[in-house]
Order: C-alpha cells, then sequence, then structure tokens
C-alpha cells in the first residue's frame, strides 16, 4: 500500500496530518479559552466602570440628598447599629430586660459573632457583625413574655430580628397552683423558646490598622 | 492536490509503443515515444512523468488493435439490479478478458424499448499493459484513469463535425474520423448520432514522401469502412461526414483519391485542434491525429468509460483515497486557520477594550476616591452614611415583626379565651399576585410569617357555640391584619355533614373529667 501510495505522499499525509491537530488543539485548546477568558474579563471590567460610575452619580445625587441621609444615619446610630456587641453589656441587658418585663427566668445562650461577607460595608471600612442568641423563658402570664419581646425589638441597640417564638401554657389551673400563688411563691405557666438574631456593623479591624499604619 | 492540477500526463498505448504527452492548459507537449521492447521502459517513462509532467494526474488510453466491443440490450430493472445483470452479462461476453467496461448508449428512436442498450468493451491483460501500470506505479503520480481511445475519441469526433457543419442545414447522422498515428496506423472512428459505432485500426505507409501513395492507402482504407458501414445500417440520405488529419501538403492528392459520397474535409491536426479550443503545440508533422487525441482528451475533466480491472482498482483506489485525504486535510487546515485567526483577532480586539476600560475604570475610580477623600476631609463620610443606610434598609426586609401580630391575636381572643400555644416562624412560601389573578401562584417565592395559635374551649360548652367563637376570633384577625391570611386549620369540631367530630357519651355514674375542646388558627404574611 506505501509502495502505491508512495513515501512522499505518505509523508504529506503525514506532515498536513500532524498540522490540522496543531491547528486544532492551538484554536480550540488555547485560543478558544482564551477568548472565554478575556471575554470575562472585559465583562467584569465593563461592570466594574458601570459600578465606580453609578457611585460616582450617587456621590452627586448623595450630596444634594445628604442632610435628610444624615439625620437617618444618625437614627441608626441611635438605634445602636454601631454597637460593638460587647457580651458583658449584653448579658446586662438581658438582664435588666428580664427585670423589667416580670419575666421569671430569662436563660440565653449567646453564640458567637459572625462576620458577614458584605461588600458595602467592606467598601466602607467596615464590618456586619450578626450574633444568634437562644431565649427560653418562664413567665406567670403571656403578657411578660410580650414585654420582654418587645424591649428586645425596640430597646435592644442592634437591628433584631426575631425569627423563631414557641410559646405554651402547659400547667392548668388546679388547686395546688392557687395555693403555690396565692402563697406569693411564683410558678411559671407560661413557657417560651425565642431565637433572636441581632446585626451590628463595627468598624473594620484590619483596615483600621492598615490605615494607622499608613498614618504612622 | 495533483487532482486539481489543471495539467495531465496523457499515455498512448498503441501497438508498437507508448505514447507520452504532457497537456496543460494552452499546450500540449510530446515527450517521447517508447517501443514496447525498450528494456528500461518503465523506470524512462516513470522519470518523464516525475520530472517533466511534474506528478501531473496520468491518463492512459489504449489505442491497440486487439480491443473488442460489443453491443448488448439489458431489461429494464432497478438500479442494483442492472448493475448486477451489466456485470454478469459483461462477464458472459468477455469471459477471457480482465479489463473490460460497459457504457449506456442513447436508445435510438423508433428503435426496440425492451431494454437499454450498451456497449460492452474489453482489452486482454497484456504485458505492455502492465509495464503502463508499473511505470505509473513508481512515478507515484495520481492516476486519473485507463480508457479506450476510440470510445472517448467520439466526442472529439461530434465536438468537430459540429464546428465544421455549423453552417449546414442538414445534418450528416454519421461521420468518419481518419488519422494516422505515431505507431504507424491509421484510425478510423466511425460515428453515428454522435456515438460510436465502428472502430477500425489498419497499418498504412508511415511516410509522406510519396503523396500519392500514402493518399491512396487512406482512399482504400476509408472505401473498406464504408463497406462496413452498408452492414450497420448505412444509407446514403443519412448524410455522412469524413474528416481526415493530414499535412498540407497531401490535401490535394488526398482529395482527388477519396472517391466517397459525403462531405469530406481534410485538415492538419493544427486546424482540427483549434476548431475544438484546444492546441497541439508546436509539431515538426502536422499529419498526426494521436497529438489531437491528447489535447483533446487531456483536458476533458470527466471521460465516458473507465476501464475496470482488479490489477487497475489496486494501484487507483489507494492513490485516490490518498489525494482525497490530502484534500480533505487541506481544506480542513483551511477551515481550522481561519478559526485561529478568527479566534487571535477577538482576543486582540477584545484586549484592546479591554485595556481602554480598565484604564477608564481606573481613571474614575481614582476621580471618585478623590471626591470621597474630599468629602471626608470635610467631615462627610459619605461611604459609610450612604453604605450602612443601604445595609440597614436591605436587611430590614428580613425583619418577621411579631408584636403587631401579637397585640392583634390579644385582641381578638379577649380575657375568656384559653390561649394554649403560640408559634411564630419564618417560611419560604409561593408568592400570591394580586387580587385579580384569584391567588394562582406566580411560582416566585417570598419569606412568610406564620403564627399558629393554639386555644380551648371547656368540654362544657356547647361544640357549636366553640366553633362560632372561633370563627369570631378568625373574622377579627382579618380586619386587625388586613395584609395576612388567617385561617383556621383546626376546627373545634365539623358539624357539617362533611365535617369530621370526634367525641365520647358515658354512663352518667362513670364520668370523669372531660377534654376541652382544642382549636388551631393559622394567620400567614409576606415580610416587607
Amino acid at each position: 500500500m506505501i509502495e502505491i501510495i508512495g513515501h512522499r505522499k505518505i509523508y504529506f499525509i503525514g506532515f498536513l496530518a500532524l498540522v490540522a491537530v496543531g491547528l486544532y488543539y492551538y484554536g480550540f485548546m488555547h485560543l478558544k479559552p482564551q477568548v472565554v477568558k478575556v471575554e470575562r474579563s472585559l465583562k467584569v471590567s465593563k461592570s466594574e466602570f458601570s459600578q465606580i460610575k453609578a457611585n460616582m452619580d450617587n456621590l452627586v445625587i448623595g450630596l444634594q440628598q445628604f442632610d435628610t441621609q444624615k439625620e437617618e444615619f444618625n437614627k441608626l446610630r441611635a438605634y445602636g447599629f454601631f454597637d460593638a456587641q460587647d457580651r458583658l453589656d449584653l448579658m446586662l441587658r438581658f438582664r435588666e430586660m428580664q427585670k423589667e418585663s416580670g419575666l421569671l427566668l430569662a436563660k440565653f445562650d449567646i453564640s458567637p459573632a459572625k462576620v458577614e461577607d458584605n461588600p458595602l460595608a467592606k467598601d466602607a471600612g467596615f464590618q456586619v457583625l450578626t450574633t444568634n442568641i437562644k431565649f427560653n423563658l418562664e413567665a406567670i402570664e403571656d403578657v411578660d413574655v410580650y414585654k420582654f419581646l418587645y424591649l428586645f425589638n425596640y430597646g435592644f441597640p442592634a437591628q433584631v430580628f426575631i425569627t423563631d417564638i414557641k410559646m405554651s401554657r402547659d400547667i392548668g389551673i388546679t388547686r395546688t397552683l392557687i395555693q403555690r400563688l396565692g402563697s406569693g411563691s411564683p410558678v411559671a405557666i407560661v413557657k417560651a423558646e425565642v431565637m433572636v438574631t441581632i446585626k451590628t456593623m463595627i468598624e473594620d479591624p484590619l483596615q483600621k490598622k492598615t490605615d494607622e499604619e499608613m498614618v504612622n | 492536490m495533483s487532482l486539481l492540477s489543471s495539467s495531465r500526463c496523457v499515455l498512448i498505448m498503441g501497438d508498437e509503443g507508448l505514447q507520452v504527452f504532457l497537456v496543460k492548459t494552452n499546450n500540449t507537449h510530446q515527450l517521447g515515444f517508447f517501443p514496447w521492447a525498450a528494456e528500461d521502459l518503465e523506470a524512462s517513462v516513470s522519470e518523464l512523468i516525475v520530472k517533466k509532467c511534474r506528478r501531473a494526474p496520468v491518463v492512459v488510453f489504449n489505442d491497440m488493435v486487439e480491443q473488442h466491443y460489443r453491443k448488448e440490450t439489458i431489461p429494464k430493472a432497478s438500479y442494483f439490479d442492472s448493475v448486477n445483470i451489466m456485470k454478469r452479462r459483461l462477464n458472459v461476453a468477455f469471459p477471457n478478458y480482465k479489463i473490460r467496461a460497459a457504457l449506456k448508449l442513447k436508445t435510438v428512436s423508433g428503435g426496440k424499448k425492451d431494454g437499454i442498450p450498451y456497449l460492452f468493451a474489453a482489452i486482454p491483460m497484456s504485458n505492455s499493459f502492465n509495464k503502463v501500470l508499473k511505470a505509473v506505479t513508481i512515478s507515484g503520480a495520481p492516476i486519473a484513469g485507463f480508457y479506450l481511445l476510440p470510445v472517448e475519441a467520439a466526442a472529439l469526433v461530434k465536438d468537430l463535425t459540429a464546428k465544421l457543419n455549423r453552417n449546414k442545414k442538414h445534418k450528416s447522422t454519421w461521420t468518419i474520423f481518419a488519422g494516422q498515428h505515431h505507431n504507424g496506423g491509421l484510425r478510423q472512428i466511425v460515428t453515428r448520432n454522435g456515438e460510436l459505432a465502428l472502430t477500425r485500426l489498419s497499418p498504412i505507409v508511415d511516410t509522406d514522401v510519396q503523396p500519392d501513395l500514402w493518399a491512396k492507402e487512406v482512399a482504400s482504407e476509408l472505401d473498406s469502412t464504408m463497406s462496413y458501414l452498408a452492414r450497420f445500417g448505412y444509407k446514403a440520405t443519412d448524410g455522412l461526414d469524413v474528416i481526415v488529419i493530414a499535412n498540407d501538403s497531401l490535401k490535394d492528392s488526398l482529395q482527388a483519391s477519396v472517391e466517397i459520397e459525403g462531405d469530406v474535409s481534410i485538415l492538419t491536426s493544427y486546424e482540427a485542434a483549434r476548431l475544438i479550443n484546444s492546441n497541439v503545440g508546436v509539431q515538426e508533422d502536422y499529419r498526426y491525429a494521436d497529438v489531437l487525441h491528447a489535447a483533446y482528451l487531456g483536458k476533458k475533466k470527466i471521460l465516458k468509460l473507465p476501464l475496470e480491472a482488479t490489477a487497475i482498482n489496486e494501484v487507483v483506489q489507494p492513490r485516490r483515497i490518498a489525494s482525497y485525504a490530502v484534500m480533505g486535510l487541506a481544506l480542513g487546515i483551511l477551515g481550522l486557520s481561519y478559526m485561529a485567526f478568527h479566534y487571535w483577532q477577538q482576543i486582540a480586539d477584545m484586549k484592546d477594550q479591554l485595556l481602554v476600560s480598565t484604564q477608564k475604570t481606573q481613571a474614575m475610580t481614582q476621580e471618585y476616591n478623590l471626591e470621597l477623600e474630599k468629602k471626608k476631609a470635610l467631615g462627610f463620610d459619605l461611604k459609610l452614611v450612604n453604605n450602612s443606610i443601604e445595609i440597614y434598609n436591605k436587611a430590614e426586609k428580613d425583619r418577621m415583626e411579631p408584636l403587631s401580630v401579637i397585640k392583634a391575636i390579644d385582641q381578638a381572643i379577649g380575657g375568656e379565651t384559653h390561649l394554649d400555644k403560640l408559634s411564630f416562624n419564618i417560611i419560604q412560601a409561593p408568592k400570591k399576585t394580586d387580587d385579580y389573578s384569584y391567588g394562582y401562584s406566580t411560582g416566585e417565592m417570598e419569606n412568610q410569617l406564620v403564627a399558629v395559635l393554639s386555644i380551648s374551649y371547656p368540654s362544657t360548652d356547647s361544640p357549636d357555640e366553640s366553633v362560632r367563637k372561633v370563627n369570631d376570633i378568625v373574622e377579627k384577625l382579618k380586619i386587625s391584619l388586613p395584609d395576612a391570611e388567617s385561617k383556621v386549620v383546626k376546627q373545634v369540631a365539623d358539624l357539617s355533614y362533611t365535617g369530621n367530630v370526634t367525641g365520647e357519651s358515658r354512663d352518667a355514674s362513670r364520668a370523669t373529667v372531660q377534654e376541652d375542646y382544642v382549636a388551631e388558627i393559622e394567620i400567614r404574611r409576606p415580610m416587607k
């Protein structure tokens, strides 16, 4: 077969096949992924430009609306949106709220704070801190639980999210219960389990450090 | 790529030897004549194909005496059947000849219509054929095919007759074309309605030193051919054209010698070639017709009757496949190159755009940061103010706000009803559309606050009274929470005939404390 076709032609076919395979690999394995990569970079760059342009426009508008926004910002500050979530402070506040609401018991379980991945906060040199807290409450009346929740929702220095409430009255009104209440010893008639998340913004310690380092 | 070459190397196999021609678009070169007895024929011809023809596709024409023809009629059948029938008939017609082929002829109007006429042709597998095949194989040039010269030359005769008779009103049915070949023989090709009817190769003197002798021999051979024609159904009324290839110096002698009734045209090979838009190039002698055949047939891309034989196929098929592979790969390379270039161009364009975009972004960022710094220096941390408000407002959408619902529940149940359980949680549920879409789901999901309250009534109350109270509570909730959906999920008792009621009846002496009636109400409110 090789004799009939000729060595020269066989080599030529081989050479063409090699060139074709080379071109195929160059085109599909090298250039095409590069096209996709550059295309993606271009899209990212264009989107970055749009974002920064929008920020610039917002800055101009922001300047015009600054008075209104500053008022809102001050309110956030007053709500405690920039509270550092000091654990000791939290515990003291819970104790106060328990007393104020008349709850018999307010057991709490504070989870470690988590830093939310928030580009807006990062851009401003801040972090968003979230903490989950679980409460087990006991009260004579359900209104006490309501008072506690009210204090938490409107008086706690953070953005508060009550995510779950389970309240039940398991004890029936019996003679013994009335006698115990009459003798002045409190009995937990209403029990509640409440899940709360608090959210605040704190200064990013890393960025702060960098700024300080830069100053020094 | 050589299959696409415009040049052809034409080999004409005669009884004496092999003629080699190189046919180009506008010219024909006679490269040499090789007698069969030559010892180094294969090597010499192969060298000529390689060096002079530059491996142009080789087309071989058999112009030897031993050619066998037969007209056969094959019954009409489906395509595959007719192919098989034809092969079988060809085998039967020429059992001793290995190289054969069949050509479908035109059906003569008014002729028999019970089948399709075919021209069967065959040649023996000779020593000279093997030599040519070997020479071509050694050269490595692609083989365009093996053909019978008289069969293919019928087209030349047809074209030539048409050119000569273009001003003639009555076209002749028969044409005799006669021309001397370098092998020394006079090849006569007789066509009827443009198709090969008869061919003869007869030896005559190969010199024009004695013009009268040559002319007389040619005239005599033409007369012999005429005597054959009568057997083929020739009638004087059909009309006859006679074309003879001869030198200018012989024209008069030949004209005087030919005594055939018909239009006799005597042309040099150069003149004939001009008429059919070919060129025989510069020749020593223009009385030979084989160069004319080479010039005409070498330019034809498709010929009528390719000869088939195992020996030919063994050489032709692999080379054809190799040529197609080369063409395919070349096309593939072309396509891939275009694609690669397209990608490369795309990358270059996008990189330019990316550079511009990056520069613009950098400039804008710089400008933005400068503006911010200026504002910050003036005591306005705009970024913090804007971003913190945005973060706060976004998060507000996730607030459940259960206190307003608890207040509404408290007002709805009043002081006398016994609230056993109350739970609040957030669920993901399909978003409901406006009132006009009758509450059908849009497929979108939203966060909803779900409150479930469990209330009980003493067993001393009548069930219908308790049901009424539960319904009252739901109605009150609907009024106080208009954006929420309040419904009874568990009624104290369903007193309708489709409902379910559970209870017990005891003897008064065995009365114990009876269980209370319990109802459950669900409130669902979409979050902000």
